[in-house]
Protein backbone atom coordinates (compact mmCIF):
# COMPACT_ATOMS: atom_id res chain seq x y z
CA UNK A 1 0.00 0.00 0.00
CA UNK A 2 3.01 2.31 0.31
CA UNK A 3 3.07 3.10 -3.39
CA UNK A 4 -0.69 3.65 -3.39
CA UNK A 5 -0.53 6.13 -0.53
CA UNK A 6 2.42 7.85 -2.21
CA UNK A 7 0.47 8.18 -5.47
CA UNK A 8 -2.56 9.66 -3.75
CA UNK A 9 -0.37 11.96 -1.66
CA UNK A 10 1.43 13.30 -4.73
CA UNK A 11 -1.78 14.03 -6.64
CA UNK A 12 -3.82 15.45 -3.76
CA UNK A 13 -0.80 17.31 -2.38
CA UNK A 14 0.15 18.97 -5.65
CA UNK A 15 -3.43 19.95 -6.41
CA UNK A 16 -3.93 21.33 -2.90
CA UNK A 17 -0.71 23.37 -3.06
CA UNK A 18 -1.68 24.76 -6.46
CA UNK A 19 -5.19 25.62 -5.21
CA UNK A 20 -3.74 27.55 -2.27
CA UNK A 21 -1.31 29.36 -4.60
CA UNK A 22 -4.19 30.32 -6.91
CA UNK A 23 -6.30 31.68 -4.07
CA UNK A 24 -3.37 33.66 -2.64
CA UNK A 25 -2.52 35.10 -6.06
CA UNK A 26 -6.10 36.15 -6.60
CA UNK A 27 -6.38 37.68 -3.12
CA UNK A 28 -3.22 39.72 -3.70
CA UNK A 29 -4.45 40.97 -7.07
CA UNK A 30 -7.89 41.87 -5.72
CA UNK A 31 -6.13 43.87 -3.01
CA UNK A 32 -4.02 45.68 -5.60
CA UNK A 33 -7.07 46.51 -7.72
CA UNK A 34 -8.94 47.80 -4.68
CA UNK A 35 -5.97 49.94 -3.70
CA UNK A 36 -5.66 51.38 -7.18
CA UNK A 37 -9.38 52.09 -7.33
CA UNK A 38 -9.27 53.77 -3.93
CA UNK A 39 -6.34 55.94 -4.96
CA UNK A 40 -8.12 56.96 -8.12
CA UNK A 41 -11.32 57.83 -6.30
CA UNK A 42 -9.59 59.89 -3.62
CA UNK A 43 -6.81 61.74 -5.27
CA UNK A 44 -6.34 61.23 -8.95
CA UNK A 45 -6.21 64.58 -10.77
CA UNK A 46 -9.57 64.97 -12.47
CA UNK A 47 -10.95 61.88 -10.79
CA UNK A 48 -14.32 61.72 -9.14
CA UNK A 49 -12.72 62.27 -5.76
CA UNK A 50 -11.53 65.72 -6.79
CA UNK A 51 -14.70 66.73 -8.54
CA UNK A 52 -16.27 69.92 -7.17
CA UNK B 1 -11.24 62.71 -16.20
CA UNK B 2 -9.84 59.27 -16.61
CA UNK B 3 -12.20 56.82 -18.24
CA UNK B 4 -11.03 53.40 -17.20
CA UNK B 5 -11.36 51.03 -20.08
CA UNK B 6 -10.45 47.40 -20.04
CA UNK B 7 -7.05 47.10 -21.75
CA UNK B 8 -8.51 44.43 -23.97
CA UNK B 9 -11.05 46.94 -25.25
CA UNK B 10 -8.60 49.81 -25.55
CA UNK B 11 -6.11 47.87 -27.62
CA UNK B 12 -8.50 45.93 -29.80
CA UNK B 13 -8.46 46.44 -33.56
CA UNK B 14 -11.51 48.20 -34.93
CA UNK B 15 -12.91 45.13 -36.61
CA UNK B 16 -12.41 43.00 -33.54
CA UNK B 17 -15.46 41.25 -32.21
CA UNK B 18 -15.23 41.90 -28.51
CA UNK B 19 -18.30 40.12 -27.23
CA UNK B 20 -17.66 37.73 -24.41
CA UNK B 21 -19.92 34.74 -23.87
CA UNK B 22 -22.20 34.99 -20.89
CA UNK B 23 -20.64 32.54 -18.51
CA UNK B 24 -19.48 32.22 -14.94
CA UNK B 25 -16.10 33.36 -16.22
CA UNK B 26 -17.55 36.74 -17.09
CA UNK B 27 -16.65 39.75 -15.02
CA UNK B 28 -17.96 43.23 -15.48
CA UNK B 29 -14.66 44.00 -17.20
CA UNK B 30 -15.72 41.51 -19.85
CA UNK B 31 -19.17 43.00 -19.88
CA UNK B 32 -17.75 46.37 -20.88
CA UNK B 33 -16.66 44.80 -24.14
CA UNK B 34 -20.26 44.32 -25.10
CA UNK B 35 -21.11 47.88 -24.12
CA UNK B 36 -17.92 49.94 -23.97
CA UNK B 37 -17.79 52.66 -21.36
CA UNK B 38 -18.83 56.10 -22.50
CA UNK B 39 -17.93 59.33 -20.77
CA UNK B 40 -21.49 59.47 -19.52
CA UNK B 41 -21.33 56.12 -17.89
CA UNK B 42 -17.71 56.57 -16.89
CA UNK B 43 -16.73 57.75 -13.46
CA UNK B 44 -14.42 56.42 -10.85
CA UNK B 45 -12.38 53.36 -11.56
CA UNK B 46 -14.40 51.38 -9.06
CA UNK B 47 -17.35 51.27 -11.44
CA UNK B 48 -15.34 49.32 -13.98
CA UNK B 49 -12.90 47.39 -11.87
CA UNK B 50 -13.02 43.72 -12.77
CA UNK B 51 -15.18 42.64 -9.89
CA UNK B 52 -16.98 39.33 -10.06
CA UNK B 53 -20.70 39.20 -10.45
CA UNK B 54 -22.64 37.62 -7.61
CA UNK B 55 -23.72 34.79 -9.91
CA UNK B 56 -20.12 34.02 -10.86
CA UNK B 57 -19.11 33.96 -7.20
CA UNK B 58 -21.95 31.58 -6.39
CA UNK B 59 -21.14 29.27 -9.30
CA UNK B 60 -17.47 29.20 -8.30
CA UNK B 61 -18.31 28.40 -4.68
CA UNK B 62 -20.72 25.61 -5.61
CA UNK B 63 -18.21 24.03 -8.00
CA UNK B 64 -15.44 24.35 -5.41
CA UNK B 65 -17.47 22.66 -2.70
CA UNK B 66 -18.64 19.91 -5.08
CA UNK B 67 -15.05 19.33 -6.19
CA UNK B 68 -13.85 19.06 -2.60
CA UNK B 69 -16.62 16.66 -1.58
CA UNK B 70 -16.14 14.56 -4.72
CA UNK B 71 -12.38 14.34 -4.22
CA UNK B 72 -12.68 13.33 -0.57
CA UNK B 73 -15.29 10.69 -1.50
CA UNK B 74 -13.02 9.35 -4.26
CA UNK B 75 -10.08 9.07 -1.87
CA UNK B 76 -12.14 7.31 0.81
CA UNK B 77 -13.78 4.89 -1.64
CA UNK B 78 -10.57 4.30 -3.56
CA UNK B 79 -8.34 3.65 -0.58
CA UNK B 80 -10.59 1.85 1.90
CA UNK B 81 -13.93 0.77 0.43
CA UNK B 82 -13.34 -0.78 -3.00
CA UNK B 83 -11.85 -4.28 -3.16
CA UNK B 84 -8.31 -5.13 -4.17
CA UNK B 85 -7.73 -6.47 -7.67
CA UNK B 86 -7.05 -10.15 -8.31
CA UNK B 87 -3.93 -9.42 -10.36
CA UNK B 88 -2.61 -6.05 -9.18
CA UNK B 89 -3.74 -6.27 -5.57
CA UNK B 90 -3.94 -2.91 -3.79
CA UNK B 91 -2.02 -1.15 -6.55
CA UNK B 92 -5.23 -1.06 -8.57
CA UNK B 93 -6.44 1.68 -6.23
CA UNK B 94 -4.32 4.14 -8.21
CA UNK B 95 -6.70 3.65 -11.11
CA UNK B 96 -9.25 5.88 -9.37
CA UNK B 97 -7.05 8.97 -9.59
CA UNK B 98 -4.31 8.45 -12.19
CA UNK B 99 -6.56 8.23 -15.29
CA UNK B 100 -8.65 11.09 -13.88
CA UNK B 101 -5.75 13.53 -13.76
CA UNK B 102 -4.57 12.30 -17.15
CA UNK B 103 -8.05 12.90 -18.61
CA UNK B 104 -8.08 16.46 -17.26
CA UNK B 105 -4.55 17.25 -18.45
CA UNK B 106 -4.86 15.82 -21.95
CA UNK B 107 -8.46 16.11 -22.98
CA UNK B 108 -9.98 18.82 -20.81
CA UNK B 109 -7.17 21.32 -20.29
CA UNK B 110 -4.93 21.07 -23.34
CA UNK B 111 -7.78 20.37 -25.76
CA UNK B 112 -9.63 23.37 -24.33
CA UNK B 113 -6.50 25.46 -24.77
CA UNK B 114 -6.29 24.40 -28.40
CA UNK B 115 -9.96 25.15 -29.10
CA UNK B 116 -9.73 28.51 -27.30
CA UNK B 117 -6.61 29.39 -29.29
CA UNK B 118 -8.38 28.48 -32.50
CA UNK B 119 -11.33 30.67 -31.54
CA UNK B 120 -8.94 33.51 -30.81
CA UNK B 121 -7.29 33.20 -34.21
CA UNK B 122 -10.65 32.98 -36.00
CA UNK B 123 -11.46 36.61 -36.91
CA UNK B 124 -15.19 36.37 -36.15
CA UNK B 125 -14.64 35.16 -32.59
CA UNK B 126 -11.43 37.02 -31.80
CA UNK B 127 -11.46 38.18 -28.21
CA UNK B 128 -8.94 38.26 -25.40
CA UNK B 129 -11.48 36.16 -23.51
CA UNK B 130 -10.32 33.13 -25.51
CA UNK B 131 -6.67 34.01 -24.98
CA UNK B 132 -7.11 34.23 -21.21
CA UNK B 133 -9.10 31.01 -21.21
CA UNK B 134 -6.34 29.24 -23.14
CA UNK B 135 -3.67 30.54 -20.77
CA UNK B 136 -5.67 29.47 -17.74
CA UNK B 137 -6.31 26.02 -19.24
CA UNK B 138 -2.64 25.47 -20.01
CA UNK B 139 -1.42 26.48 -16.58
CA UNK B 140 -3.92 24.22 -14.80
CA UNK B 141 -3.26 21.49 -17.36
CA UNK B 142 0.47 21.60 -16.67
CA UNK B 143 -0.17 20.95 -12.98
CA UNK B 144 -2.42 18.00 -13.85
CA UNK B 145 0.15 16.73 -16.34
CA UNK B 146 2.84 16.75 -13.64
CA UNK B 147 0.42 14.84 -11.38
CA UNK B 148 -0.12 12.33 -14.20
CA UNK B 149 3.58 11.71 -14.78
CA UNK B 150 4.39 11.55 -11.05
CA UNK B 151 1.57 9.17 -10.15
CA UNK B 152 2.33 7.08 -13.24
CA UNK B 153 5.96 6.73 -12.16
CA UNK B 154 4.86 5.68 -8.69
CA UNK B 155 2.53 3.09 -10.23
CA UNK B 156 5.20 1.95 -12.70
CA UNK B 157 7.85 1.16 -10.09
CA UNK B 158 6.06 -1.82 -8.46
CA UNK B 159 4.36 -3.05 -11.67
CA UNK B 160 7.06 -2.57 -14.33
CA UNK B 161 10.06 -2.53 -12.00
CA UNK B 162 11.19 0.94 -13.10
CA UNK B 163 10.17 4.50 -12.30
CA UNK B 164 10.45 5.58 -15.90
CA UNK B 165 10.75 3.96 -19.30
CA UNK B 166 10.93 5.61 -22.71
CA UNK B 167 7.60 4.12 -23.62
CA UNK B 168 5.54 5.83 -26.35
CA UNK B 169 2.71 6.87 -24.00
CA UNK B 170 5.04 8.18 -21.30
CA UNK B 171 7.39 9.93 -23.68
CA UNK B 172 4.62 11.64 -25.67
CA UNK B 173 3.03 12.80 -22.40
CA UNK B 174 6.35 14.21 -21.22
CA UNK B 175 6.81 15.97 -24.58
CA UNK B 176 3.36 17.49 -24.16
CA UNK B 177 4.38 18.83 -20.76
CA UNK B 178 7.53 20.41 -22.20
CA UNK B 179 5.58 21.96 -25.08
CA UNK B 180 3.05 23.60 -22.79
CA UNK B 181 5.77 24.74 -20.39
CA UNK B 182 7.20 26.48 -23.45
CA UNK B 183 3.78 28.03 -24.04
CA UNK B 184 3.77 29.43 -20.50
CA UNK B 185 7.33 30.71 -20.91
CA UNK B 186 6.38 32.42 -24.16
CA UNK B 187 3.52 34.23 -22.45
CA UNK B 188 6.01 35.82 -20.06
CA UNK B 189 7.89 37.50 -22.89
CA UNK B 190 6.86 41.18 -22.77
CA UNK B 191 4.57 42.08 -25.66
CA UNK B 192 1.33 43.83 -26.50
CA UNK B 193 -1.70 41.74 -25.44
CA UNK B 194 -2.70 41.02 -29.07
CA UNK B 195 0.82 40.03 -30.09
CA UNK B 196 1.16 37.78 -27.07
CA UNK B 197 -2.24 36.25 -27.70
CA UNK B 198 -1.54 35.56 -31.39
CA UNK B 199 1.86 33.94 -30.91
CA UNK B 200 0.60 31.96 -27.89
CA UNK B 201 -2.36 30.67 -29.91
CA UNK B 202 -0.07 29.39 -32.67
CA UNK B 203 2.15 27.64 -30.13
CA UNK B 204 -0.87 26.07 -28.41
CA UNK B 205 -2.14 24.71 -31.73
CA UNK B 206 1.30 23.36 -32.54
CA UNK B 207 1.57 21.68 -29.14
CA UNK B 208 -1.94 20.24 -29.46
CA UNK B 209 -0.76 18.06 -32.35
CA UNK B 210 0.77 15.87 -29.64
CA UNK B 211 -2.62 15.19 -27.97
CA UNK B 212 -3.83 12.56 -30.49
CA UNK B 213 -0.32 11.08 -30.50
CA UNK B 214 -0.56 10.57 -26.73
CA UNK B 215 -4.04 9.08 -27.06
CA UNK B 216 -3.28 6.64 -29.85
CA UNK B 217 0.28 5.84 -28.76
CA UNK B 218 -0.85 2.64 -27.03
CA UNK B 219 -2.42 1.48 -30.31
CA UNK B 220 0.22 2.68 -32.76
CA UNK B 221 3.23 1.28 -30.91
CA UNK B 222 3.95 -1.69 -28.69
CA UNK B 223 4.02 -0.11 -25.25
CA UNK B 224 4.28 -1.10 -21.61
CA UNK B 225 1.37 1.16 -20.80
CA UNK B 226 -1.98 -0.60 -20.90
CA UNK B 227 -4.72 0.35 -23.34
CA UNK B 228 -7.94 2.13 -22.44
CA UNK B 229 -9.98 0.48 -19.72
CA UNK B 230 -13.31 2.19 -20.36
CA UNK B 231 -13.16 3.88 -23.75
CA UNK B 232 -11.53 0.99 -25.55
CA UNK B 233 -12.02 -0.01 -29.16
CA UNK B 234 -14.98 -2.31 -28.35
CA UNK B 235 -16.59 0.29 -26.06
CA UNK B 236 -16.77 -2.51 -23.53
CA UNK B 237 -15.58 -1.36 -20.08
CA UNK B 238 -13.14 -3.75 -18.45
CA UNK B 239 -14.11 -2.65 -14.96
CA UNK B 240 -17.33 -3.29 -13.04
CA UNK B 241 -19.23 -2.79 -9.81
CA UNK B 242 -17.98 -0.50 -7.07
CA UNK B 243 -14.66 -0.16 -8.87
CA UNK B 244 -16.39 1.26 -11.94
CA UNK B 245 -18.48 3.71 -9.93
CA UNK B 246 -15.47 4.91 -7.97
CA UNK B 247 -13.54 5.36 -11.20
CA UNK B 248 -16.42 7.41 -12.62
CA UNK B 249 -16.62 9.47 -9.43
CA UNK B 250 -12.89 10.14 -9.67
CA UNK B 251 -13.27 11.43 -13.21
CA UNK B 252 -16.16 13.71 -12.22
CA UNK B 253 -14.46 14.99 -9.06
CA UNK B 254 -11.16 15.77 -10.78
CA UNK B 255 -13.00 17.45 -13.65
CA UNK B 256 -14.78 19.66 -11.09
CA UNK B 257 -11.41 20.45 -9.50
CA UNK B 258 -10.17 21.47 -12.96
CA UNK B 259 -13.21 23.68 -13.60
CA UNK B 260 -12.84 25.41 -10.23
CA UNK B 261 -9.13 26.02 -10.83
CA UNK B 262 -9.90 27.26 -14.32
CA UNK B 263 -12.40 29.81 -12.98
CA UNK B 264 -9.95 31.10 -10.38
CA UNK B 265 -7.05 31.17 -12.84
CA UNK B 266 -9.12 32.98 -15.46
CA UNK B 267 -10.03 35.61 -12.90
CA UNK B 268 -6.34 36.05 -12.07
CA UNK B 269 -5.72 36.69 -15.78
CA UNK B 270 -8.44 39.34 -15.87
CA UNK B 271 -7.04 41.08 -12.81
CA UNK B 272 -3.46 40.95 -14.10
CA UNK B 273 -4.45 42.43 -17.45
CA UNK B 274 -6.53 45.13 -15.78
CA UNK B 275 -3.70 46.06 -13.44
CA UNK B 276 -1.16 46.05 -16.27
CA UNK B 277 -3.31 48.57 -18.14
CA UNK B 278 -4.15 50.77 -15.19
CA UNK B 279 -0.80 50.77 -13.45
CA UNK B 280 0.64 52.51 -16.48
CA UNK B 281 -2.22 54.98 -16.38
CA UNK B 282 -1.60 55.59 -12.69
CA UNK B 283 2.13 56.09 -13.24
CA UNK B 284 1.40 58.71 -15.91
CA UNK B 285 -0.98 60.51 -13.57
CA UNK B 286 1.65 60.45 -10.82
CA UNK B 287 4.22 62.05 -13.10
CA UNK B 288 1.69 64.69 -14.13
CA UNK B 289 0.88 65.41 -10.50
CA UNK B 290 4.57 65.85 -9.76
CA UNK B 291 4.81 68.26 -12.67
CA UNK B 292 1.93 70.38 -11.37
CA UNK B 293 3.77 70.85 -8.11
CA UNK B 294 3.51 69.88 -4.51
CA UNK B 295 1.17 72.71 -3.62
CA UNK B 296 -2.12 72.81 -1.92
CA UNK B 297 -3.65 69.35 -1.88
CA UNK B 298 -2.00 66.24 -0.65
CA UNK B 299 -1.95 63.56 -3.29
CA UNK B 300 -2.67 60.15 -1.89
CA UNK B 301 -1.66 58.64 -5.20
CA UNK B 302 1.88 59.85 -4.73
CA UNK B 303 2.00 58.16 -1.39
CA UNK B 304 1.10 54.74 -2.79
Amino acid sequence: MGYVYAGYAVIIGLLAIYAVVLVMRRRRLVGSVAQLARSDRQGRPGGAGNAP
Amino acid sequence: MTIPVDPAVASAPKNTVMHAPASPLMTNADATKAAPASPVMGGPVTELTPTMTRRARTVESVIGIAALVGTVATVVLGLWVTPADEVQGDLVRLVYVHPGVAWVALYAAFAMAAVSSLLYLWPRTRSLFWDRLAAASVEVGVVFNICTLASGAIWGRPTWGVWWVWDARLTSTAVLLVLFLGYLALRRVPAEPEVRARRSAFVALFAAVDIPIVHFSVLWWRTLHQGATVLNANLSPQIHGSMAWTLLLGFVALTLVFVWMLLVRYRIGVLEDWLAGNELDLAIEERRAEGVGTGSTADPVGAV
